[in-house]
């Protein structure tokens, strides 16, 4: 059987390997739990960078978790980035996964923010060439109503 | 403990093997080692299966039940086992672990991936996704050439490593790809080649990095009497198991102590090298993490091969050529062979285990001094790290 014989459910490749095209398709599209941590997507909502802080050990996570493994305690309090933050790091996606195809190329950055913790989100406002680690950064909360999506990014910071 | 050998290995050719089902190419390692090991399947007493990619890769779900059926090994026992790009080297520990503990005399470690059922930007939907899923994905889909984008763009900030650094790693592992028969990509490059390739992940571009496909690799352990016993019948040194070391890190890449190094190699070398009773030093060879080239300077760092930050003058100097002060992926490592996400680790302790028998080809063998060769398996962008020190004992 080559090329031209192989019909469907069968499709012959480059090198007159046969195989069998399924006729079942897989689709996932996952419901994920947010309950307990649902204040940091509030917050975007209303302009803000909130996180959660351990009351015992003062520790700060990001992202924001509402148990804190070290004391065993779930005994948290919300608190407000200021979203200053040094550029450490960033690169840009040029092949781009399935669900991201009909975005341009986009920077993902890391940037550590002035209370410690380190994030990821996207670099915006800039191109490669002009981005420098080191350079001061401001994260802020980010509403897309036309994806139905909250989010945050990076912008240059000033100085 | 007891005492652990290596007594059988196999391999299949690595590629797009359009021409097989996962069943049939894990067939073709288990085939192989069997054969090595002057055994059968029934012989194997429990079979640790490493493969990622189940049901997402290929169409199979319960891929240790299928495998296994296929090989008629089944009623042994098997279990599949996951760590990421290292879950080639978890299924290997965890055959070392049955036979260890005197639960077992003969297990058989198989690493199997099939990638290329699926359409390319769909396999790099889910590789993207490993990661903290929400916080790293949902909204920014970095994708996995983008993760280890941000560990090279930092090491190049810090420490001054150029793209043309990073290219001759590629140059080198393509170099003996050529040489590998079991290799998907026999090509030389040059380090323009690789400054020329169009990016995917900038600064990852085409040439820096691993290619997705399909491969199997399997390895037989066995305790010290059987392993003895099976040297009699197939004339072949025993290769034992002298250390492992395993560690773990943050899922999300934000949370790491740094973005130059990867801890988990760091901690599971130091673990591996104590367990051994051997120092960096020691090693004739090694086979290391390079998914992307970046990955490989990393790993001369982490496990101790040189500082932080002077990786880049082991390749300069040519010091990981197979002549070299320490020979690194010599296979033509995950670069030239591709990465196959289940099937990298046990592919790793095979070529390993054929350095120290002094079995592959002419132009890549490695001088056997202290007998003791590494593999060095990183899981995700450094989730985990997996070592395995192998050693010829005279």
């Amino acid at each position: 059987m080559n090329e031209e014989k192989a019909a469907l459910p069968f499709i012959a490749d480059k090198k007159g390997n046969i195989q069998l095209k399924s006729a079942r398709t897989l689709s996932l599209n996952f419901i994920i739990p947010v309950h307990r941590v649902m204040k940091f997507w509030e917050g975007i909502r209303e302009g803000k960078l909130l996180t959660t802080k351990c009351k015992k050990c003062q520790k700060i996570y990001f992202p924001p978790k509402m148990d804190c493994p070290d004391c065993m305690i779930s005994d948290m309090e919300w608190i407000e980035l200021s979203g200053d933050a040094e550029l450490e790091s960033f690169n840009q996606i040029f092949v781009k996964p399935a669900s991201f195809s009909n975005y341009p190329d986009y920077i993902c950055a890391l940037g550590k923010l002035k209370e410690g913790p380190r994030v990821l989100a996207w670099l915006t406002g800039i191109t490669k060439e002009d981005a420098k680690v080191g350079m001061k950064l401001k994260l802020r909360p980010k509403v897309v109503p036309e994806e139905e999506r909250l989010t945050y990014e990076f912008i240059p910071g000033e100085g | 403990m007891r005492k652990v050998a290596v007594v059988g290995i196999g391999h299949a050719k690595f590629g797009v093997r359009t021409d097989v089902n996962i069943n049939e190419l894990a067939w073709e390692a288990i085939k192989l080692a069997c054969e090595d090991a002057c055994l059968t399947p029934k012989d194997v007493e429990f079979s640790a299966v490493g493969s990622g990619f189940s049901s997402l890769g290929y169409e199979e779900i319960l891929a240790a039940a299928t495998i296994t059926e296929y090989a008629n090994m089944m009623l042994a026992g098997h279990l599949r086992c996951e760590s990421a790009c290292a879950t080639g080297s978890a299924a290997v520990h965890i055959a070392h672990m049955r036979i260890a503990s005197g639960i077992s005399d003969v297990v058989m470690a198989l690493g199997v991936e099939k990638m290329t059922e699926v359409d390319t930007p769909t396999m790099v939907e889910l590789i993207g996704r490993a990661g903290s899923y929400l916080w790293e994905y949902e909204n920014f889909g970095c994708s996995f050439p983008g993760y280890y984008a941000l560990l090279a763009t930092h090491h190049m900030a810090k420490f001054g490593t150029t793209a043309e650094d990073l290219a001759r790693v590629a140059v080198k592992n393509h170099h003996y790809g050529r040489i590998n028969e079991n290799a998907y990509l026999r090509n030389e490059i040059t380090v323009e080649d690789v400054l020329a390739s169009r990016p995917i992940a900038w600064p990852n571009k085409f040439l820096d990095c691993c290619p997705i496909n399909d491969g199997s690799a399997a390895i037989i352990l066995a305790s010290e009497e059987k392993a003895k016993e099976i040297a009699e019948k197939n004339r072949k040194p025993v290769i034992w198991i002298k250390g492992v070391g395993v560690a773990g890190d943050t899922a999300y890449i934000g949370a790491r102590r740094d973005l130059y190094s990867i801890r988990s190699s760091e901690l599971s070398s130091q673990r591996a090298y104590k367990m051994a009773g051997i120092s960096p030093e020691d090693l004739d060879v090694a086979t290391v993490h390079d998914c992307f080239t970046i990955g490989e300077i990393l790993a001369y760092e982490d496990v101790g091969f040189c500082k932080k930050g002077d990786g880049v003058k082991l390749i300069n100097e040519r010091q990981t050529y197979h002549d070299g002060k320490i020979p690194v992926n010599v296979d033509g490592g995950l670069k030239a062979k591709g990465h196959p996400i289940g099937a990298t680790g046990c592919s790793m302790v095979y070529e390993i285990t054929k350095q120290l028998r002094e079995e592959v080809e002419e132009e890549r063998q490695v001088k056997v001094k202290s007998g003791l060769g590494m593999a060095h398996n990183v899981g995700g962008t450094g989730h985990s790290c997996y070592i395995t020190i192998l050693g010829r004992e005279s």
